[in-house]
């Protein structure tokens, strides 16, 4: 049975990984490619048959070295985020789930969900480091708390998240996904909380918590 | 091994390397300077490159001579590989993979143990 952890240890987990592989915290710009390299791990890509699978695991046997293999459709801001997902499934996944890791851009009904979370946002946290990006987001650029009886809005200029984006060499619905992902940091942060105290909390940890903002917090895009 | 197998075996592999690297003829024949018929031939089976050439394929898709000569599964140890790709084929097909790509990684597979 895999252990499955909370955000605030899986972004624990994701610094000693990152303490491992030599990459610099304060600049996590690295070449995926070469990291595999490091680990003996293959790195392969073909264009995908599979409608929406962007990228598999498959594990070493004896026989063979473990491979990550990739959609060569996708884009370049794309494979680094999804190699890394495939690469958190190797280090984090592979003793307890005995087989290969196929990934869709929407989980299937054969994924386990929360491996998947655990990829997804170990992966995140590596690219795109929550203690780097938040106080770059709120102190750089417009944002905007709004309350409107029950309900709570964020509103962010689109041009923000294009430039954080390139900046972080991903796409811009990754760097929107993580903005949404840490809206309750980034609330902590505005409140005044130093970065290094906010404890990172999982949606189904705020709810769990009663958090208020995660009742009805949603992120507005302006334009 | 017979000639007709040599031709079969190194076109086979020629067409798994051009699938795993998006590389279609045009593309080939314009990057090394060969003529289209030429390699259409080599495709096909109908005739086999002199040794300058298999080594200027290899070397474009990076990878050794042998890999483009030997025919897949030739190391005698074909029962041993097939239980592991059935695992994998059967783990994959679970998992809604399509039969080309499972084919395609079975292959890879095949050829990461050569090299091992």
């Amino acid at each position: 049975m895999t252990d499955i952890y909370s955000k605030e240890r899986l972004y624990n987990y994701a610094d000693n990984v990152k303490a491992c592989l030599n990459i610099d915290f304060l600049n996590p710009q690295f070449c995926i490619r070469d990291l595999c390299k490091r680990l003996g791990i293959e790195m392969h890509e073909w264009y995908f048959e599979t409608p929406g699978l962007r990228g598999m695991m498959i594990p070493e046997d004896g026989c063979h070295a473990p491979m990550i293999m990739l959609d060569a459709a996708r884009s370049s801001s794309e494979k680094p985020f999804y190699a890394m997902h495939e690469l958190i499934h190797y280090l984090k996944h592979t003793n307890e789930h005995n087989g290969t890791f196929s990934c869709y851009d929407k989980i299937k009904a054969c994924q386990n969900p929360f491996i998947e979370w655990e990829a997804n946002e170990g992966a995140a946290e590596i690219i795109m480091p929550y203690r780097l990006i938040i106080p770059e987001f709120v102190d750089n650029y417009k944002y905007q708390w709004q309350v409107n009886g029950d309900n709570e809005f964020f509103s962010v200029s689109i041009a923000a998240i294009c430039e954080m984006a390139n900046k972080y060499k991903v796409t811009l619905s990754m760097m929107d996904n993580r903005i949404n992902n840490l809206l309750y940091e980034i609330n902590e942060y505005c409140s005044g909380t130093d970065i290094n105290n906010i404890l990172p909390l999982s949606k189904r940890s705020q709810q769990a918590l009663g958090l208020s903002i995660d009742k009805n917090l949603e992120k507005i895009i302006m334009h | 091994m017979e000639t007709n197998e040599m031709k079969e075996a190194f076109s086979q592999n020629l067409q798994f390397f051009m699938d795993k690297y998006g590389k279609d003829r045009n593309a080939v024949c314009d990057d090394l300077g060969i003529k289209y018929t030429t390699f259409t031939d080599w495709l096909k089976g109908n005739t086999y490159p002199r040794i300058d050439k298999i080594e200027l394929l290899a070397n474009y898709f990076n990878i050794s001579k042998s890999s483009l000569i030997e025919p897949m599964e030739v190391t005698g140890e074909t029962e041993k590989l097939r239980d592991m790709y059935a695992n994998f084929a059967q783990q994959a097909q679970d998992q809604n993979i399509d039969p080309n790509d499972i084919a395609m990684a079975l292959r890879i597979i095949g050829e990461s143990k050569k090299q091992k």
